[in-house]
Order: structure tokens, then C-alpha cells, then sequence
């Protein structure tokens, strides 16, 4: 019989990690400890207290993200993957702009015609930026200047230590 | 640096089973020929569940959407590089989400107990009539902050499983680890909650 497989201690174990609602058991162990606890009527005050717990997580709402989050996630889909997402110069979300961005907002906050400009004053600007970067105290990097340090290779540049789905072995 | 490798004989268990169908392998590939629909596809699928395990483990509205924008970034940014068969994307995607979140941590500490999520904290009055509603919410209030208090392993096993309803086994292959590890963290956490959920399990059973 199954429950002669599985020790009262370990359906005690059982209880106090998954709770006390059986389909979240271990499938391969779930028939014997059942089977374990039907016949000995003991572990009846540690289910209870399990089951309390098990109400108050289960009570918890599932928290709504705001009706804005969708369309941000869209907006960014299609500068990345339309625009090619093995491009790593465009800035990641929630980045603040680099300096020239700022300054290109200040300047051409109510102007249409910002990119236009944008790309008119980038040789000068770059110029002045080479001069100033050599004459004053250095500033944190923005991304054209880390871009251009480091290339496209985008885990070089940033501060994240995610993984890259390739490096995963799990599931061989 | 986290890494994503797996040290020998710490992830039996997703060796022994038999590898499941990747509903989202076909998704990952579209979106890495620069298929919007699938963005959007990958978009509905996954991202309130993202948010959600961002809101148990960082406690607040404005960060969990910020950390779902980040996670998507992700996703973009490797699609191109996702060797079907090699992972379930759903797996990897649930791990970025918990390292993540443990950056977002390490960069703010931890979230102590009286410190609780302004957008639970904040709640505007519903109106008269409206007790339960109240008693509800500030019991979830309670609950919410007792889970922010734990250790940030503890918190993400508890989250994953007893939340948001994944398995023992792939909790394990999400947080890197082993089952036996995962039953661990999860024996903890949930002994802790008692300890700090005492008045509220006495309120559930009715005082008796």
C-alpha cells in the first residue's frame, strides 16, 4: 500500500511546506500520504492551521496593473522588434534620455520637426561635446557614450547581470 | 553575476521528466522576425502574471510595472537568440522576473514590516455600508505586508507556488535550485507567516 511507503514524518513535512490542500502535494507522494492520514486521523490540528494559511493566501486579490502598462509594453514591442531587437543602441525603457536628449527636449519642446533638428545639430554638438569632455569634470556615461566604448554588445554596457536564454541547461 | 548555468546536480529534477510542449517557442521565434502580433501574443499572455509576482515581491504598483517594461525589454532583446527546445520560455521568462526583482531588492533593501505599499496603505474610504469591504482589504494589507517581510527567497518560493500556483518543480527550475530546496524555503516562509498571521488565522477561524 502506498501509505507504508511514506512515513508520518514526512506527511508532516508535506503539510507544513504545501499546505494543507492536497493538489498542491507532490503528485508521486500525494495517494500515499492521503491514504496515511485517512487511516491514522493524526496531522488533524497541524491541517487545520495549514488551512488557515492556505485562506489568507488564497483570499490575497490579484493585483491590477494600470490600464496604461499594456499599451507601454506594446509601444516598446514595436520600437524593438520592428525596428530590429538585435539593435542595441535604442534606450532602454524607463531610462532617462541621454544629455543630448535632454537638451534636444529643452530646445525643441514645442517643435515637430524635433528629430530633423536633432540629427542638424549633432555634428556640431558632438564637436562641442568632444571639447567640453576634455576641458570639465566627466559626467555619468549616457548610452551614446557607452555605445560607443563598448559597441553592440549590450551585456557590456549595462549594469544588469541577467541571464541569457541560451546559457540555460535546465530542460535538455 | 547570476548565471543561468546549472551546476551538475542541482537541477535533477527537470532532467528525469519528459520535456513539455513550449506553447510559446513559435511566439518567441515571430517576434525575432519582427512579428507584431506576436509581441502582443507573448504581451497577453504573460505580463499580468509578470506584474503580479513583481507586486508580491516588491510591494508596490509603480515598481512591479516598472520591472514588467523591463522584463518585455528583455524578452525583445533575446528573442533573437531563444534555441527552442533548450528551456521552456515560460521558465525563463519567471526567472529574469525573480532576478530582477532581487536587483530591484539589493537596490532598496529590505521592505520592513510597517512599511507597507502606499497603494494598499492608501486605500480611499468606499463608503457607508461598506465594513466588509474594509475588514477585507485591511486583512489583505496585513497579509501582503507579512509576505513582503520575509527573506527574499522565502518571499519568491511562496509567491510562485502558493500564490501564483506554480509547481514544486518548476519553482525549483525558476529560482535554480532544487525541489528539496524549494520545500525548504517554502517550510520556512509559511512558519513565519503563522508566527506573524497568528491574529489574523484567529479572526478567520472565528475566535475559536
Amino acid at each position: 500500500m502506498a501509505e507504508e511507503r511514506i512515513s508520518n514524518q514526512r506527511v508532516e513535512a508535506i503539510i507544513a511546506a504545501y499546505g494543507a490542500d492536497p493538489e498542491r502535494w507532490p503528485e508521486a507522494e500525494r495517494a500515499g500520504a492521503l491514504a496515511r492520514l485517512e487511516r491514522s486521523g493524526e496531522r488533524r490540528d497541524q491541517l487545520q492551521g495549514e488551512a488557515e494559511l492556505d485562506a489568507l493566501l488564497g483570499g490575497l486579490g490579484r493585483p491590477q496593473p494600470s490600464n496604461m502598462l499594456k499599451a507601454k509594453l506594446l509601444e516598446d514591442a514595436s520600437v524593438a522588434v520592428v525596428q530590429g531587437a538585435s539593435h542595441k543602441s535604442r534606450v532602454a525603457p524607463s531610462a532617462s534620455p541621454g544629455w543630448l536628449g535632454r537638451f534636444a527636449d529643452m530646445v525643441f519642446e514645442t517643435v515637430s520637426l524635433k528629430p530633423l533638428a536633432l540629427g542638424g545639430l549633432m555634428v556640431p554638438v558632438l564637436a562641442l561635446g568632444i571639447w567640453l569632455g576634455a576641458s570639465l569634470t566627466s559626467e555619468p556615461l549616457g548610452d551614446e557614450d557607452l555605445l560607443a566604448a563598448f559597441g553592440e554588445d549590450y551585456e557590456l554596457w549595462t549594469d544588469s547581470d541577467l541571464p541569457d536564454p541560451s546559457d540555460i541547461t535546465g530542460e535538455t | 553575476m547570476r548565471s543561468l548555468d546549472v551546476e551538475p546536480g542541482e537541477n535533477e529534477s527537470s532532467v528525469v521528466r519528459s520535456q513539455p510542449v513550449d506553447c510559446d517557442a513559435a511566439l518567441v521565434l515571430a517576434v525575432a522576425g519582427g512579428d507584431m502580433t506576436a509581441a502582443g501574443e507573448l504581451i497577453a499572455r504573460h505580463s499580468d502574471r509578470i506584474f503580479a509576482i513583481g507586486f508580491r515581491m516588491l510591494g508596490d504598483q509603480s515598481l512591479a510595472e516598472d520591472l514588467t517594461q523591463e522584463v518585455f525589454f528583455k524578452v525583445w532583446e533575446n528573442a533573437g537568440k531563444w534555441q527552442p527546445g533548450r528551456a521552456l520560455f515560460s521558465t525563463w521568462l519567471h526567472r529574469v522576473t525573480i532576478n530582477l526583482c532581487y536587483d530591484h531588492l539589493r537596490r532598496r533593501r529590505e521592505v520592513r514590516l510597517e512599511d507597507l505599499p502606499g497603494s494598499l496603505q492608501d486605500r480611499p474610504d468606499p463608503g457607508p455600508g461598506a465594513d466588509e469591504i474594509l475588514a477585507e482589504k485591511a486583512m489583505s494589507t496585513r497579509v501582503t505586508a507579512a509576505i513582503l517581510s520575509l527573506p527574499e527567497r522565502q518571499r519568491a518560493a511562496i509567491t510562485l507556488c502558493h500564490i501564483e500556483g506554480f509547481t514544486n518543480i518548476e519553482t525549483a527550475d525558476i529560482l535554480e535550485t532544487t525541489v528539496e530546496a524549494v520545500e525548504s524555503l517554502l517550510t520556512r516562509g509559511r512558519r513565519k507567516l503563522r508566527e506573524l498571521l497568528q491574529d489574523e488565522q484567529h479572526e478567520l477561524s472565528g475566535g475559536k
